[in-house]
C-alpha cells in the first residue's frame, strides 16, 4: 500500500499556509501517535482493509 | 481552514459564545498507509495541543463535520491510506462515536468506519461503544 502524495487540489475553503506551525514535535500528537502505535501493534488492522485499494 | 505543506496539518478555528478557538487535526505517519488522526484545541498556556479541555463553543457537531472534512482532503491527497483515531479519554471516544454515528450516512459516502470492540474491529454500527476507529476510503 502506497501512500504517495499525488499534491491534488484542496477542497473549497482549505489554504495551503507553508508557514503553519509545525504540529510533527507536539507533545500531544507523539503521545496520540504512541498509542496508537500500540494499539495497531495489539489488534492488527483487518488484512481485507490492507488489501482493499480505494476506487 | 489552512493546511501545512505537507498536508498532514490542518487548523481552524471554533466560533461561539466563549470566541475563536484554534483547533487541529493532525495526521501522522504510523507505517507505509496508515496514518493515526489527532484532534484537539490549541493551547496557549502550555504551547501544546490538547483535547483534555471542554471547550463548551456551541459549535461541537460543526467541529466534528470540519475534521470529517479534513479527512476527506487528506485522503484526496492520500489516496491509498488508512486513518486510525481514538479519543484521549473513552469519554471523548464516544463522542467521536456519537459524531460518526449521528452522521454516519453522510460518512458511509466516502468512508468505510470499523470500530474496535470486544479486541476485534467490526463494521461501525450506530448504538455500540467502540474503543478505537479505522476509517479507509471508498
Amino acid at each position: 500500500m502506497s501512500a504517495t502524495s499525488k499534491k491534488r487540489k484542496h477542497l473549497p475553503g482549505i489554504t495551503v499556509d507553508p508557514n503553519m506551525r509545525d504540529y510533527s514535535k507536539d507533545p500531544y500528537v507523539l503521545k496520540k501517535a504512541e498509542r496508537a502505535r500500540e494499539l495497531i501493534a495489539k489488534y492488527p488492522i483487518p488484512e481485507d482493509m490492507l488489501r482493499k485499494k480505494p476506487k | 481552514m489552512v493546511v501545512g505543506n505537507e498536508y498532514c496539518f490542518y487548523s481552524f478555528y471554533s466560533e461561539g459564545p466563549k470566541g475563536l478557538i484554534e483547533k487541529a487535526a493532525i495526521y501522522t505517519k504510523m507505517q507505509e498507509g496508515l496514518y493515526n488522526l489527532a484532534f484537539g484545541d490549541w493551547n496557549a498556556d502550555i504551547q501544546s495541543l490538547d483535547d483534555s479541555i471542554r471547550t463548551n463553543n456551541g459549535d461541537r457537531d460543526k467541529v466534528l463535520a470540519t475534521v470529517a472534512f479534513t479527512a476527506l482532503d487528506f485522503t484526496n491527497q492520500y489516496p491509498n491510506t488508512l486513518l486510525s483515531f481514538e479519543g484521549s479519554t473513552p469519554a471523548r471516544t464516544r463522542l467521536y462515536q456519537m459524531g460518526i454515528g449521528n452522521n454516519l450516512s453522510e460518512i458511509n459516502k466516502n468512508f468505510e468506519i470499523r470500530g474496535l470492540r470486544l479486541q476485534k474491529w467490526e463494521p461501525f454500527m450506530q448504538g455500540i461503544n467502540y474503543d478505537a476507529f479505522l476509517a479507509q476510503r471508498k
